[in-house]
């Protein structure tokens, strides 16, 4: 929003920026930042013309313009709390401007621009909206109107239960607009003229109004929550369908948490605005109208009295929702803080006991509960001061009606009947206002929960099949040419990788953490595209194999392996579906999954539980050795974890990796050395960069980076030896 | 190594050729296949919900000597003798008619008639309950194990009662 009104403000401000450009000089794109050359919060500008970089400060007048043909590289560094926009000059390094995180993204792409400029990689004369288009980084922005439409969509198959549900609810509101009238009957007709026979029909019109509102009630109840069921259905598979076509980098930009939310508790939200929320909009509307018009028909000078509490209503009831919102929040928070509290010390009881802490656990829970319970007794005093109130406005309201109503009564102006059947449906007019009044801050809510699942399904998937892509058995040849990669494709994680590795060659790679190997293997399932070179695998480019053909045929075990809910036999037949019974115990028996499962209640057929939490560390390893065995992959990525289990288990997960490995080409991220000595190559990384390859032999003869770290880790395994013997 | 080199090692049996007989002094099975006897053995279900009629035959250290993918292609008297042993490892009563299910925190009290006689079981959580198609395997807190063979072949209120549970 910030950034809008600052670019807007740049807009206007041009006629303030003409005069230092010269005949004909374009404008190729500008940003605001909002830390001032003091580094205090103001405004600057930076604006990019096809001939230099102009830099102002729109209050002080300030300005510096540098020339383009000086720049040589330009990038951003990001520190705390706030980044700059670095320019190299033929004098080095400087600062141009300051700004704080929330333009980092913008400034990450002018950076980009300039960068492209100064290594000549792009013409400033070049520069038009398509090549900006391409260059920036693509913002989502939904609209609200666009937002209501994609929402509108999911109605359209349903519309003939939308159409029911609507008459269901006219007949509703028409049938709840009877009891009155037929009691003025009662009153008027059958009490004062003493018609005893009508009593009779009276009753029954009674109780037919309020059987059939009974019956229309429960249809129009199963109608919209049966069209409530069906569109929450195709929301969370249409949403749930996307989610499976997006790439890591979209769940590296958003937790797996936000992620969830979006498709439980937004589509929760925008289900109810869909059915109960638009119908009971629609009913309060119709409610409102037909009431008016008949108290209004009935009397007009009692409607006008009528109306007298409806201010206090409007008015009252969006800022009583403003306060409670707070209130309720704050109550939100308090209850949050208590049950931190006990996820942290119910799981982690062994510690407060060990440190014989129960004391002051207790004292920390009672603090929390008493502000807890002081929260939620200030929404129960904001609720009686308000509510009250409320009743007692249109309460008087009704006094009055009776006041004058009863003189009219008196004076035989109306008959009794009807000032009765104008109370109740005075009463009956209130109901639907407070209803809508109230309904105004959840609608909001839907529409915004609309729009944050509508941002997601807009993101388009970063790596998708191209369209002349192939697919091939492999051979299972790799070879990484001038591989330069970066999350942040400002911030490098790799750079110049070029590495060639034969078929069935078994290669290690080590390097202290940090130094890019998980990522290299992240990049040859091709989860990131690289951002400079390519990866061959049998001389084809990655980018041109289809992304089902090589993930089928590149098997990874990773460190922490994940597992699904399920049996031992479903996780293991996870990647081949079809797999037979002997194939996934023979999988197991290669992977020493065998042993373990056979001694389960219920063998390989044993429930893992979430996320595999039945199983040791170890075990969990193992089966996720055995599903990729079962897969056959030509390649073979294996990130090593011996870190975490015992002597047995590592020997047992070893044999279960070489078991894996034989006949492959295998990449396996090790982080205890000796684990490597009969690898055919080892490839040494250190900041991203490959900087040894070799035997291990070879490797410990150069006595560079590999010698070192195998000598500090022999020496401190011997240590440890040492102190446990 | 290929998949296929450690299918070759499981030693898989063709039911056609095998004899299954019971040896009455120690509890165990023998086997006679193409002539050649193997005594000693013990049979266990690696899949005993999926793939109930897979059966590995192990020693009595538990070592897999061989495999029969499915018992019930064995011969009438081979089945019989292995099963004499499967249902004493393998006690899976059938669950014939639900009386009641009662609920109490995240447990489940079971009022059952199985096809070994009226049962009451807990269950807890729903990693207790596996349903496959019709078919429910039910394990309770202490890890028995019960089975509905076709929850549709129950009767009309056990229908109704597990239907209003799971």
């Amino acid at each position: 929003m910030w950034q809008l009104i600052g670019e807007k403000r740049i807009s206007n401000g041009m006629d303030s920026i003409r005069p230092l450009l010269h005949e004909g000089e374009e404008i190729i794109h500008y940003v605001s930042s909002d830390i001032d050359e003091n580094g205090n919060f103001g405004e600057r500008w930076l604006i990019l013309t096809r001939d230099k970089i102009i830099i102002l400060n729109p209050i002080t007048k300030n300005i510096e313009r540098i020339p383009l043909s000086e720049i040589r590289s330009a990038s951003v560094k990001d520190y705390i709390g706030n980044s700059e926009l670095i320019l190299e000059t033929h004098n080095g390094f400087r600062s141009a401007i300051r700004f704080s995180r929330e333009h980092l993204d913008d400034f990450y792409n002018m950076a980009k621009i300039i960068d492209k400029i100064a290594k000549k990689e792009l013409k400033p004369e070049n520069v038009d909206s398509r090549v900006l288009e391409e260059l920036l980084a693509k913002k989502s922005d939904v609209k609200k109107t666009q937002a209501l439409l994609w929402l509108m969509g999911f109605l359209k198959p349903h519309i003939h239960y939308v159409i029911l549900a609507v008459i269901l609810s006219l007949s509703i509101t028409a049938l709840n607009l009877t009891p009155p009238y037929l009691m003025k009957i009662l009153l008027d007709d059958v009490f004062a003229k003493r018609n005893i026979s009508m009593l009779v029909y009276i009753v029954i019109a009674f109780i037919s109004v309020y059987a059939l509102n009974a019956g229309l009630s429960a249809a129009q109840n199963y109608t919209l929550s049966y069209l409530g069921q069906r569109i929450i259905y195709n929301m969370r598979v249409k949403i749930y369908e996307h989610l499976q076509t997006l790439s890591l980098a979209f769940y590296d930009r958003m937790t797996s948490g936000r992620v969830m939310t979006r498709v439980t508790d937004d589509v929760g939200r925008v289900q109810w605005f869909l059915t109960w929320g638009t119908q009971t909009l629609i009913t309060s509307i119709l409610q409102i109208m037909g009431i008016g018009v008949i108290i209004f028909s009935m009397n007009l000078n009692l409607a006008l009295f009528a109306l007298l509490p409806i201010p206090i209503i409007i008015v009252g009831i969006p800022l009583f929702r403003k306060r409670s919102h707070k209130v309720y929040h704050k109550a939100w928070r308090r209850w949050a803080d208590v049950s931190s509290l006990l996820w942290d010390t119910i799981p982690g009881i062994i510690v407060v006991k060990t440190f014989t802490q129960e004391k002051f656990e207790l004292k920390r829970l009672i603090e929390r509960m008493t502000n807890l319970v002081k929260a939620n007794l200030k929404i129960t005093l904001l609720h009686i001061r308000f509510f009250p109130l409320l009743g007692f406005s249109i309460s008087t309201g009704t006094a009055i009606v009776w006041w004058i109503g009863g003189h009219e009564v008196l004076k035989e102006q109306i008959t009794f009947g009807s000032l009765v059947a104008f109370v109740s449906y005075m009463g009956m007019f209130y109901g639907p206002i407070q209803t809508i009044s109230n309904l105004f801050e959840p609608l909001q809510s839907s529409l915004t929960s609309s729009e944050r699942i509508l941002e997601i399904m807009q993101v388009e998937p970063d790596i998708k099949d191209a369209p002349d892509a192939v697919e091939f058995t492999f051979k299972g040849a790799i070879k990484f040419k001038d591989v330069g990669f970066g999350y942040n494709p400002y911030i490098p994680v790799l750079s110049n990788i070029n590495l060639e590795i034969k078929p069935g060659e078994k290669i290690g790679i080590v390097g202290p953490s940090g130094s890019g190997k998980t990522t290299l293997t992240k990049l040859l399932l091709r989860f990131y595209d690289p951002t400079e070179g390519a990866i061959y695998i049998d001389g084809v480019d990655m980018r041109k194999i289809k992304l089902k053909c090589l993930r089928s045929q590149i098997g990874l075990v990773l460190q922490d392996p994940i597992l699904f809910y399920g049996s031992i036999a479903y996780n293991i037949a996870y990647g081949k579906q079809d797999a037979t019974p002997e194939e996934i115990i023979a999988a197991g028996k290669a992977a020493n999954v065998h042993e373990f499962a056979m001694n389960q209640p219920l063998a390989y057929d044993t429930n893992v539980g979430d996320r595999g939490w039945r199983l040791s560390g170890g075990e969990r390893q193992r089966v996720a050795i055995a599903r990729t065995i079962l897969t056959e992959p030509k390649i073979l990525i294996l990130d090593e974890a011996t870190s975490s289990v015992d002597t047995l288990t590592e020997k047992k997960i070893q044999e279960a990796m070489e078991n894996l490995a034989k006949g492959r080409t295998t990449i396996i991220i090790a982080h205890r050395l000796s684990t490597l000595q009969n690898a055919d190559r080892i490839v040494v990384m250190d900041k991203g960069k490959i900087v040894e390859v070799g035997t291990h032999e070879e490797l410990m003869k150069s006595g560079g980076l590999y010698s070192q770290l195998y000598r500090a880790q022999f020496a401190e395994e011997t240590i440890t030896v040492g102190a446990i013997r | 190594m290929p998949l296929s080199d450690f299918l070759k090692s499981l030693n898989i049996l063709d039911p056609k050729k095998v004899k299954v007989i019971f040896e009455e002094q120690d509890n165990t099975l023998k086997i006679v296949v193409d002539g050649k006897v193997l005594s000693g053995l013990i049979p266990a279900k690696p899949f005993p919900i999926t793939h109930p009629e897979f059966i590995i035959f192990r020693d009595s250290y538990g070592a897999d000597l061989c495999i029969i993918k499915n018992y019930k292609e064995l011969d009438d008297e081979s089945i019989k003798n292995l099963k004499r042993l499967l249902d004493k490892i393998y006690f899976i009563p059938r669950i014939l008619k639900i009386k009641k299910i009662e609920t109490s925190g995240d447990e489940f009290l079971w009022d059952v008639l199985t096809d070994k006689g009226p049962r009451k079981f807990r269950t807890r959580g729903r990693m207790s309950v596996t349903q496959m198609g019709n078919r429910i395997v039910i394990t309770d807190i202490n890890d028995n194990v019960y089975e509905i063979e076709d929850i549709y072949g129950l009767d009309a209120e056990s229908i109704s009662e597990i239907e209003m549970t799971i």
